[in-house]
């Protein structure tokens, strides 16, 4: 009886490491440079779209992160009284530094991977692998894997990997997945240049 | 229940532990976070994050004149597409020239002159100084009494008249091209027509019907995007003559299969019909002439005796005559086949007799002339590999570029000297003609060095274009242009020759003087006209940002005079056995080599054969007790070589199909960088071809 008990307070302990303390073992944290709160933009209040500060070039090459002279283009001086707002003008508009994002769903180097495709032309929301990210009222924590480097958001959330949403999780086999749903059978060479 | 804590106890609870972590993420994210890790090594060679931009150039792999967009990340080139409405490509790029920049990076590059030391297998490249390879160069040419020859694959360029220069400064000097010449037909129609030379160009877009001999016009012909564009537009009627069932053959209205090398016969049998049938123009009639002798060459070519000799129907060759004769702007073209070479001249000569017969000579939609590009006027024809006079090449300079064509070793051979003589290569990447080399002297490669882009062969009008450099040139590499300025130096020959760029530019102000024609803009696809253009500075800066120069068209004059000079023909005694027609896709048969990613093309699809396979017909199989997917020992009077055999009803019966194409990735050494190759078993003739070879198939 005691050696059963032993055992399985070993598989708890073992499961607590694996499914609990590791990923606090394996990710640092990052804070952004800066907190934005991307609902007061594309709320009510603010009324802006994704793209009018994610856009596609000239070329039809999307932009990703907005430089810091976008954002001047509204906040040139403090358009409210928030301490963000005081510090955005004071430490990057106005000395034209830009800000030193931590990019959540940055690829890793071997990936090629293109929105204009996507967005533009595969007409593809937002929403569909970047969750409701447009809607939140505060950046979380940049998570980094200590051993790969990546983001914590190309796994996903969970530890296991698994997630029943589109938008959790930017590894491989997501991409394989919903392009073979639409249809698409791509060679090797279509994401690794 | 016992309270103290056993050694049992622990080491239960440990492998309760274990299971429990077997059971959860941990060990399977660990593994894919190694294997990541790994991934991201520092010996991992990454492209610096930063600004993506476009650059505009022209690729210089072949005489094509492709312009390409460079898709750069911190000025570092990471992909190569097309230029949207650029007149020459029409916004095609070949897939050689889709990974043109990886040739810099390519695993048998070399950066540095060295020399062969030992012979075959025992051979092995020693690093030297330039100017012991320069020395030894030189001292070869001061004591030859044999030719001295400079192979240069890509005529007309700018270093082009250089080597002409000389050549023309030293004793037996000779310059020579590859032996396939995509622009055959015209250099043929050229030396043919008396009086006034000109340079003539195809006006394929106008053309209502083709006759194409052999030329792989929809496998990357002259400039591939052109002919696509053709071929999409769909108002052309192509018949390819064809002893294969090409890719040509396959997407052209028509294929007429011919029993390999009987070409000149179908052509001689078509004029036959022309004649007889009184199809000729009576001003075509009054400008041959040598029309009596070229008629009584072509009468005992009757329908019925040619099908006897091509295999093709009398029916349909009579056909063929009358659907020339009768078609307003119909064109005749041959071409080499890019492994297994060009025809013989008297074939080329009785093929390009057909446009004169149509009288499509400077006509819309036929063979039109141009002007030349100011300061790229070329006063004489290099000589035919077929009038070198075997072993009589004592030293061999070989350019930096290719055709794109084939180029046999054995070729090379039969007419250096008996001994071997010298031969000095100029390719930044080690090949089949830098494996037989002395010395080498590495230019650099494509996109290190500003080059410039020449007419396109057979292009109907002039244009004019720069490869502008998008890498960093390697120190110690040499411009062709200095390795003969040394060379002259050594040899004391006076010759003014500046350094390569400022010898372009030198081409563009002269190209500038002559204010006509026009600039196509890559960035913003527009046009602009030369005489709009204030300064040759300016001129200059447009080109080095992709423009590229046409010319305007001239007018066209019918009323010339020609000789077609054919010989007297001897009908073939046929019952070779198994010939063997080696064949290629053009660009990765050259003796250049094609990017290693390029192999993924080669080796994952059925559609291309690869090295090393032969196809024959089923009844070929049965007679030669050979299955599918068998090995078999090909022995030609050059050798032997183990090869794979594939069964293809499209095949003519009694004929070998040998695949000449890239190597699989990986077996190249520097001493072989081709490995064993069908193209060497390939026998040269006394004309310079290759194109049939007697060949033994036995199962091994």
């Amino acid at each position: 009886m005691k050696s059963k008990i032993i055992f399985i307070a070993g598989i708890l302990f073992g499961s607590f490491i694996g499914w609990y303390a590791f990923p606090f073992a394996l990710y640092y944290s990052n804070e952004q440079p800066l907190q934005f709160n991307h609902l007061v933009h594309t709320g009510e209040q603010g009324g802006m779209a994704c793209e009018d500060c994610h856009q596609t070039n000239e070329l039809g090459r999307f932009q990703g992160i907005p430089v810091v002279a976008k954002c001047a283009e509204c906040h040139a001086s403090p358009l409210g009284e928030t301490e963000n707002e005081k510090r955005l003008v004071d430490d990057y508009i106005t000395p034209n530094k830009e800000i030193p994002w931590f990019v959540y769903s940055r690829q890793p180097d071997n990936a090629f991977f293109p929105h204009a495709p996507h967005v533009t032309l595969g007409e593809m929301k937002c929403e569909e692998c970047h969750g409701d990210h447009g809607a939140t009222e505060v950046l979380r924590l940049h998570q980094t894997n200590r051993i790969s480097g990546y983001s914590r958001d190309i796994w996903g959330a969970g530890i296991s990997g698994i997630s029943s949403t589109t938008w959790e999780g930017m590894k491989m086999d997501k991409c394989v997945r919903c392009h073979g749903d639409n249809g698409r059978r791509d060679g090797c060479v279509a994401c690794h240049k | 229940m016992a309270k103290t804590l056993t050694r049992r106890d622990i080491l239960k609870f440990t492998g309760g532990g274990i299971l429990g972590l077997l059971f959860s993420p941990l060990p399977w994210k660990l593994l894919d976070d190694s294997s990541i890790w790994t991934q991201n090594w520092g010996l991992t060679p990454k492209l610096a994050h930063g600004p993506i931009t476009n650059i505009f150039s022209h690729c210089s792999l072949c005489s094509g004149g492709c312009g390409i967009t460079a898709r750069c990340v911190s000025g570092f080139p990471f992909a190569i597409t097309g230029i949207s409405g650029h007149p020459v490509s029409q916004g095609t790029v070949c897939t050689r020239g889709l990974a043109a920049h990886h040739m810099a990076h390519h695993p048998l590059r070399i950066v540095h002159p060295h020399t062969f030391t030992g012979k075959g297998s025992e051979a092995t490249l020693s690093a030297v100084s330039l100017q012991t390879a320069v020395s030894a160069t030189a001292e070869h040419i001061a004591a030859s009494h044999g030719s001295v020859v400079i192979l240069d694959q890509q005529p007309g360029r700018a270093i082009s008249h250089v080597y002409r220069e000389f050549l023309n400064s030293i004793p037996n000097g000779i310059y020579l091209n590859s032996p396939s010449v995509e622009a055959v037909t015209v250099n043929t129609l050229k030396a043919m027509t008396s009086g006034e030379k000109y340079s003539y160009g195809f006006d394929l877009e106008n053309a209502d019907l083709i006759l194409s001999f052999g030329a792989p016009i929809f496998d990357n012909w002259g400039t591939p995007g052109r002919l696509t564009a053709l071929h999409n537009a769909g108002t052309t009627k192509v018949i390819q003559v064809d002893s294969r069932y090409s890719r040509t053959a396959m997407q052209s209205t028509e294929w007429l299969p011919i029993i390999p090398g009987m070409e000149k016969f179908l052509a001689l049998g078509i004029a036959n019909i022309m004649i007889q049938e009184k199809m000729v123009p009576a001003q075509v009639i009054r400008s041959m002439s040598d029309y009596k002798a070229y008629v009584a060459i072509t009468n005992e070519f009757t329908p019925e005796k040619v099908s006897q000799i091509t295999g093709i129907e009398s029916d349909r060759i009579i056909k063929t005559a009358r659907a020339l004769a009768s078609s307003h702007h119909p064109i005749v073209l041959s071409g080499a086949d890019p492994g297994g070479g060009p025809f013989d001249s008297e074939t080329d000569k009785s093929i390009t007799a057909l446009n004169i017969l149509l009288g499509n000579v400077g006509k819309s939609g036929g063979i039109i002339s141009r002007r030349d590009v100011p300061g790229y006027e070329i006063n004489s024809e290099p000589l035919h590999w077929a009038n070198i006079p075997d072993h009589s090449i004592e030293v061999l300079i070989v350019d930096s570029v290719d055709s794109g064509y084939a180029l046999p070793w054995t070729l090379i051979q039969k007419k250096m000297l008996l001994n071997g003589g010298s031969i000095l290569s100029l390719s930044p990447i080690l090949n089949e003609i830098s494996a037989h080399s002395d010395f080498l002297i590495p230019a650099p490669a494509l996109f290190e060095s500003l080059q410039d882009i020449p007419t396109p062969p057979g292009h109907p009008v002039g244009t004019f274009a720069i490869s502008t450099p998008l890498l960093k040139k390697q120190e110690e590499t040499t411009e062709p242009a200095d390795v003969i300025r040394l060379l002259a130096t050594a040899l004391n020959v006076q010759l003014e020759i500046p350094p390569m760029e400022e010898l372009i530019k030198q081409k563009s102000a002269a190209l500038y003087s002559h204010k006509r024609g026009t600039l196509h803009i890559a960035s913003d696809n527009s046009t602009l006209q030369v005489r709009e253009i204030a300064t040759a500075d300016d001129f200059w800066t447009k080109l080095t940002e992709g423009a590229v120069w046409i010319d305007e068209k001239t007018q066209q004059h019918s009323q010339r005079s020609y000789t077609i000079g054919l010989s007297a023909v001897n009908v073939p005694v046929q019952g070779m056995e198994l010939p063997m027609i080696a064949y290629g896709w053009r660009g990765a048969t050259a003796s250049a080599q094609v990017s290693p990613i390029l192999s993924k093309v080669f080796q994952e699809t059925e559609l291309r054969a690869i090295n090393g396979t032969v196809s024959i017909n089923p009844t070929t199989a049965i007679q030669y007790g050979l299955s599918k997917d068998d090995e078999a020992e090909l022995s030609t009077v050059n050798g032997t070589m183990k090869v794979h055999v594939k069964i293809d009803p499209t095949i003519r019966p009694g004929v070998i199909e040998a695949s000449i194409a890239p190597l699989l990735n990986g077996i190249e050494t520097p001493a072989h960088p081709a490995g064993s190759n069908i193209l060497n078993l390939c026998e040269v003739t006394n004309d310079g071809t290759w194109r049939i070879t007697t060949a033994k198939l036995l199962k091994v």
